[in-house]
């Protein structure tokens, strides 16, 4: 029932099946649930990027934590070559230990009072694994850092030379695929086109499979094979990266596009903006419908009544709107 | 709001300078030694004009704009430079001319709205408390100012607004009331560090419309700090930009973007990836910026530089004119008064 992202020849690498992660809550007194990942499909092949993009509170970085076995789903699963990561016994765990991540802050995703190369070996010597000295040499190489960098303290390391050490972490045990939740998005500009031209490096030489989220579209799409637009819990439009860099078709995928600034004046001055009203609703109390109706330019009554499902809109496509690719009302500009 | 074209880098007025910076040194004594977060940094922001003043992290954007305050941090200090503020020597003020100087001669915005806002106290509170402090009304007869502030951002239904606490509110709403607050005694120039930093970018859109709505309305000048060219391009009249503690670009907007005159800001132009961007490689600066405890004698930028030369690595460069209105801190743009585009390389890199 739930249409499938990327599914097309050959036993997909991590397969994510109408995955679900509700959070109970009390507010004032009252029982609630945060729907953070309502029904979220998704397949990813070996070798791949899988680029998510979305604001905060879309259920991005549940997902990340989803995927690598960080929390357990309310419902639907999460599969690696076939299996489910959550399978009884040493199946899962392993499973669970060919999936790696690196956050967004890297000085406090390391131990501050261990060597950078103790934290590097960690994930081998975790499943008593002997690493030589010679192991951690080469994947910090691999990741643009000196060797001598292993004896070093985290806080003596610049942010960039932090990231790369984390990667390098990730990469140690030769996982199948790497989640980045904002993993370049701390990062000085010039730094942050060092870490992603690595990170496309990396991926050549190793074959290892990204899920690469961010709120930053550029930055996805300079990465990415494929990319997902998510809001609100819910994966709202994918398409291949060219696809996307062409053109879009869900209305909020448009206005997350139109809403991101190009380092141009010629053309940031003269636009004229659509700027989305108002902020992303409650994931407490999610809106009936299609989710982005309350801020969607073109909503009307049908999207009210009747929630859009995420379609096949051609060329393996996939946008959840009743009205995909219908152009915007000129808009009146007030904030 | 006409929703025409509006070219911000031809500034409607041509006043004196609100705040006209000199010659600024700001330096951190720490025990590894002085690191000369500021050296040299001359600039001045005009009435109703918007300057950005754009850099990477440590570049000291933020503690130039901390300077102009009189805000630097302990072990932080003003060595020497002078600083005109709506017309006062700020060097010179004593500490309540300072207290009255902050937030009625200049507002500021920073980018976390919650550290801004007293998680204690109404919004409400909070902004009659900033009218008081400056000899505004108080009480009651606050009521007014603070809803038409609240108003003036945007802000749904004023009146019942003004009794919710902060942490009752989203982030962008958060960020309009810390804008609402820098507003409010009508400073002549608004410092804006990184506004918008930490919202999403449909809010991020709608502040940074109400922020150039609102200084375009009241004439306010704007002094907007950001590592984000996209917010330099959509905002600013004209462009100063900094990189290991100095100034090494300035330039009216269309300008810098068009044919920068300084290789960091090329290079940090480019290495920007676009929305039109596919997989593959972004051109990418090398290395790292200096370290600030002992900066190279030549040009700070040499190191990184594809157009260096062996003077670049002895001669410090002075920001001079580079073009009209344009100011380089490059020896070769200078020399050749061409953009970077121009210039050949030095060979390999």
């Amino acid at each position: 029932m739930a249409a499938v992202i990327g599914a097309e020849s050959g036993q997909p690498l991590l397969e994510v099946n109408d995955l679900v992660k509700h959070f109970p809550v009390r507010d004032k007194g009252a029982h609630k649930v945060v729907h953070a990942v309502d029904g979220v499909s998704l397949t990813l092949r070996a070798g791949e990027t899988l680029g998510v993009v979305g604001e905060s509170g879309c259920g991005k970085s549940t997902v990340a934590r989803l995927l690598v076995g960080l929390l357990e789903p309310t419902s639907g699963s999460v599969r690696v070559n076939g299996g489910d990561i959550w399978a009884r016994g040493a199946e899962g765990a392993a499973r669970r230990r060919s999936l790696q991540m690196v956050f967004q802050n890297p000085a406090g995703s390391m131990n501050p009072r261990r060597t950078v190369g103790a934290s590097i070996e960690e994930p081998l010597r975790a499943r008593g694994i002997k690493v030589t000295r010679n192991r951690v040499a080469e994947i910090l190489t691999l990741c643009g850092l000196k060797p001598e960098m292993a004896a070093r303290m985290p806080h003596e390391m610049s942010g960039g030379q932090q990231q790369r050490a984390c990667i390098a972490r990730a990469l140690i045990a030769e996982p199948a695929l790497v989640v980045h939740d904002e993993s370049v998005a701390s990062l000085d500009i010039s730094l942050q086109a060092q870490i992603l031209n690595l990170l496309v490096d990396l991926q050549d030489r190793l074959g290892v499979a990204y899920l690469f989220i961010s709120h930053d579209l550029a930055a996805v799409q300079a990465i990415s094979h494929r990319v997902a637009v998510m809001y609100l819990g819910e994966v709202v439009e994918t398409a291949s990266a060219d696809q996307f860099a062409k053109q879009l078709l869900h209305p909020y995928s448009v206005a997350l596009r139109r809403a991101a600034l190009v380092p141009d004046p010629e053309i940031e001055q003269r636009r004229t903006d659509i700027v989305l009203s108002g902020d992303v609703p409650s994931p407490m109390d999610p809106p009936t419908g299609c989710r982005f109706r309350t801020r969607c330019p073109l909503a009307v009554q049908r999207c009210e009544d009747e929630k859009p499902a995420l379609t096949a809109a051609g060329d393996g496509r996939l946008v959840a709107c009743h009205f995909p690719g219908k152009a915007f009302p000129d808009e009146r500009s007030d904030d | 709001m006409d929703g025409k074209p509006s070219h911000g880098h031809t500034p409607s007025t041509t006043g004196a300078p609100v705040l006209s910076v000199r010659d600024l040194n700001t330096w951190f004594h720490t025990p590894r030694g002085v690191v000369r977060a500021v050296e040299g940094v001359s600039f001045e922001v005009a009435e109703g004009e918007t300057l950005g003043l754009v850099g990477e992290s440590g570049s000291g954007k933020s503690v130039t704009a901390m300077s102009a305050l009189r805000l630097v941090p302990r072990p932080g200090r003003i060595e020497s430079g002078s600083i005109s503020l709506a017309g006062r020597d700020v060097l010179a003020l004593n500490d309540e001319e300072l207290r009255q100087m902050r937030g009625s001669g200049a507002g500021m915005v920073f980018q976390n709205p919650m550290t801004a806002l007293n998680p204690a106290f109404t919004i409400g509170w909070q902004l009659s408390e900033a009218l008081r402090a400056h000899g505004g009304p108080t009480g009651k007869s606050a009521h007014g100012r603070v809803e038409s502030a609240l108003a003036g951002v945007g802000m749904p239904d004023p009146a019942r607004q003004r009794a919710s606490y902060p942490h009752q509110m989203s982030g962008g709403m958060r960020q309009r009331v810390v804008i609402a607050m820098g507003m409010i005694n009508e400073p002549q120039l608004l410092i804006a560090d990184e506004p918008t930093t930490a919202l999403d970018v449909t809010i991020q859109a709608q502040v940074l419309k109400l922020m150039k709505r609102l200084t375009t309305e009241r004439g306010t000048a704007l002094l907007l700090i950001t590592h984000n060219m996209g917010v330099i391009a959509k905002m600013c009249d004209r462009v100063a930009v900094m990189y290991a503690g100095e100034i090494v670009e300035e330039a009216p907007v269309l300008d810098l973007f068009a044919a920068p005159r300084h290789p960091y800001t090329a290079g940090l132009l480019r290495s920007i990836p676009r929305p039109d961007q596919t997989r593959g490689a972004l051109p990418t600066l090398p290395g790292f910026p200096p370290d600030m405890a002992d900066p190279p004698t030549g040009c700070r930028f040499a190191e990184r530089c594809a157009f260096a030369q062996d003077r670049c690595r002895t001669t410090h460069p002075a920001l001079l004119e580079a073009g009209p209105g344009h100011r380089s801190r490059c020896l070769l743009t200078q020399e050749s008064g061409n953009p970077v585009s121009e210039l050949s390389h030095a060979g390999g890199v």
